[in-house]
C-alpha cells in the first residue's frame, strides 16, 4: 500500500495538517489539486479524512437537553426591574414604593452624593445616641433588617468559582445584619471583599474622576461604619445602633456594586 | 402601521403571530416576568447546550443563568432584525467568553493547548469507542473545544473566531484541525 511517502517531509506528512482546510473549502485551487492526487496514494490520509468528515457530521447532528435542574426560580431571582420597584404581580414587574424604586433609578454620582448625605445625617444620630438623653437602649431585641428577607425567591445557582460566603451577582441581596458585637456578619464581609477585589481589578477601566469619586465615599461609609460599630460594641443590647449600624453598611455594598457594574460595563 | 406596544420592533407587528419570540421579546422588555420565562422554556436548553460544550458540565448552569440574567438586561438592544433565539445565542456567547476571559484562563489554555492534548490520545482504547461524542467534546482541551463548538456547531467562521478570542485566524484553523482530529478516535464506530 502506498503511503504517500513521496509527500512526507521530516517524518510527517505534509498534508495531513491540512485535510480541514480541504474539507471547509478553505485551500486554494492548486493545492486542493495536489492533496486530491495525494490522497489517490495515502490510504492514511483517506481514512483520516473520511473520519473528519463524520466527525463534522456529528456536530451538526448533537442534541440539546435542558439542564437537569430547572434554573428558571434562580433566574427569576435576580431579573431587576424595567422601571421601579421589585415586585412582581401576574408575572409582571410592576412599580413599587417610591422610596423603594429610587434604589435602582440612582446613578453611580447620585449614588455617592446620597452615601455621604446618609453618612453626614447617620453620624449626627450616632452621637445623639451615645450622647444625648433621648434614646433609651432596648434589650433582648434583635433587629432584622435585612435586604435579603425582602424577597423569599429561591437562590440562584452558586458559583464554582467562589465560595457561598462571596459575593452574589449584581442584583441580589446581600444580608446586612451586624453581628451583636458589631463586627458584622461573614456573608457581608465576604461579599465586600469580593467586590473590593472586583473592583480593583477593574480600576483601570474607571474614568480617573469616577474612581476619585468613589474611593473618597468609601472611605466616607468606612469612618461611619466603624463609629458605628464601636457604637454598637459599647452598647451591644441597644437595638436601634444595631439597626443604625446595618443601615450604614448598606451604602457600602451599593456602591461597590455600582462601581463594580460600571467597570465591568467599561469592558 | 399600528406600532401600539411594538416600537422596539423593526417588522411589521401585525405579521408577527401571537406567542411569538418577537412578542415576548417585547412584553419581556416592557417587564413582563412570564413572556421572559416563555423565552427561557423556549431557548434553555439550546443555551445550557452551548454553554456545556464550551465551558463544560460544572461552569454550564451558572453560564446559562448568567446568559438569561443579561439577556433580560439586554433586551431593550434587541431589535427583532434577527431571530431571539440567534440574539440569545450571541449573548450566550459573550457570558461565556467573557467569563473566561475574567477567570484569566483563556489565553493560558490556548497557549497551553499543545500539552494539554497529550492527555487525550487521538487513538483511544476499545472500551472508549463507545464514549459518548458530546462527552468527548468535553473533555477536548478548552481552547480546541471552544472553537471546535463555535465553528462546527455554531457555525461560525474562523475570522469571527479569531475575534471573539483574540487570537489570528490561522491559530483557530489549527484548533479546529487539532479538535477534530481528537474527535476522530471517538466516533464510536
Amino acid at each position: 500500500m502506498d503511503t504517500g511517502t513521496s509527500d512526507v517531509a521530516g517524518g510527517r506528512d505534509r498534508w495531513s495538517d491540512r485535510l480541514s482546510e480541504y474539507l471547509d473549502g478553505e485551500m486554494k485551487p492548486a493545492e486542493r489539486q495536489r492533496l486530491e492526487a495525494h490522497l489517490t496514494e495515502c490510504a492514511a490520509c483517506t481514512v483520516a479524512l473520511a473520519d473528519l468528515r463524520e466527525v463534522v457530521a456529528r456536530a451538526h447532528t448533537l442534541e440539546d437537553a435542558p439542564p437537569a435542574q430547572d434554573l428558571w426560580p434562580g433566574i427569576e431571582a435576580q431579573l431587576t426591574p424595567r422601571s421601579s420597584g421589585a415586585r412582581t404581580r401576574g408575572g409582571t414587574i410592576v412599580d413599587g414604593p417610591a422610596w423603594w424604586g429610587r434604589r435602582f433609578d440612582l446613578g453611580l454620582p447620585q449614588l455617592a452624593a446620597a452615601a455621604v448625605l446618609l453618612v453626614a445625617l447617620s453620624a449626627g444620630a450616632v452621637w445623639l445616641a451615645l450622647r444625648g438623653p433621648g434614646l433609651p437602649s432596648v434589650r433582648g431585641t434583635v433587629p432584622t433588617a435585612t435586604l435579603a428577607s425582602r424577597s423569599a425567591a429561591p437562590r440562584p445557582v452558586p458559583s464554582r468559582s467562589a465560595p457561598e460566603t462571596a459575593s452574589p451577582p449584581a442584583g441580589a441581596a446581600i444580608e446586612v445584619v451586624p453581628a451583636a458585637n458589631g463586627l458584622g456578619n461573614p456573608r457581608y464581609d465576604a461579599a465586600v471583599a469580593e467586590l473590593e477585589r472586583t473592583l480593583e481589578e477593574g480600576r483601570g477601566r474607571l474614568d480617573p474622576r469616577t474612581l476619585q469619586v468613589v474611593e473618597q465615599n468609601l472611605r466616607i461609609i468606612d469612618g461611619a461604619i466603624e463609629d458605628a460599630r464601636r457604637a454598637v460594641s459599647a452598647d451591644p443590647g441597644n437595638s436601634w445602633l444595631r439597626s443604625h449600624l446595618a443601615t450604614t453598611m448598606k451604602p457600602k455594598v451599593d456602591l461597590l456594586r455600582s462601581a463594580t457594574m460600571l467597570a465591568t460595563a467599561q469592558s | 402601521m399600528r406600532r401600539h406596544g411594538v416600537a422596539m420592533l423593526s417588522v411589521d407587528p401585525n405579521t408577527i403571530p401571537a406567542g411569538s419570540d418577537a412578542v415576548d421579546a417585547v412584553l419581556a422588555a416592557a417587564g413582563d416576568a412570564r413572556a421572559f420565562e416563555r423565552l427561557y422554556r423556549t431557548h434553555v436548553a439550546k443555551i445550557y447546550g452551548l454553554a456545556r460544550r464550551m465551558a463544560g458540565d460544572d461552569e454550564a448552569q451558572e453560564l446559562t443563568q448568567m446568559t438569561f440574567v443579561r439577556a433580560w438586561q439586554k433586551l431593550s438592544t434587541f431589535r427583532g432584525e434577527a431571530k431571539f433565539g440567534t440574539w440569545l445565542h450571541r449573548v450566550a456567547i459573550n457570558v461565556i467568553l467573557g467569563r473566561r476571559a475574567s477567570l484569566k484562563v483563556e489565553r493560558g489554555r490556548l497557549q497551553g493547548g499543545d500539552e494539554i492534548f497529550e492527555t487525550l490520545p487521538a487513538r483511544p482504547a476499545a472500551t472508549d469507542h463507545r464514549l459518548d461524542f458530546d462527552a468527548a467534546i468535553g473533555r477536548l482541551p478548552a481552547g480546541a473545544r471552544q472553537i471546535f463548538v463555535l465553528h462546527d456547531v455554531e457555525g461560525f467562521k474562523h475570522e469571527e473566531i479569531a475575534r471573539m478570542l483574540d487570537i489570528n485566524a490561522g491559530t483557530s484553523k489549527a484548533q479546529l484541525h487539532r479538535a477534530r482530529m481528537l474527535l476522530r478516535g471517538h466516533l464510536g464506530r
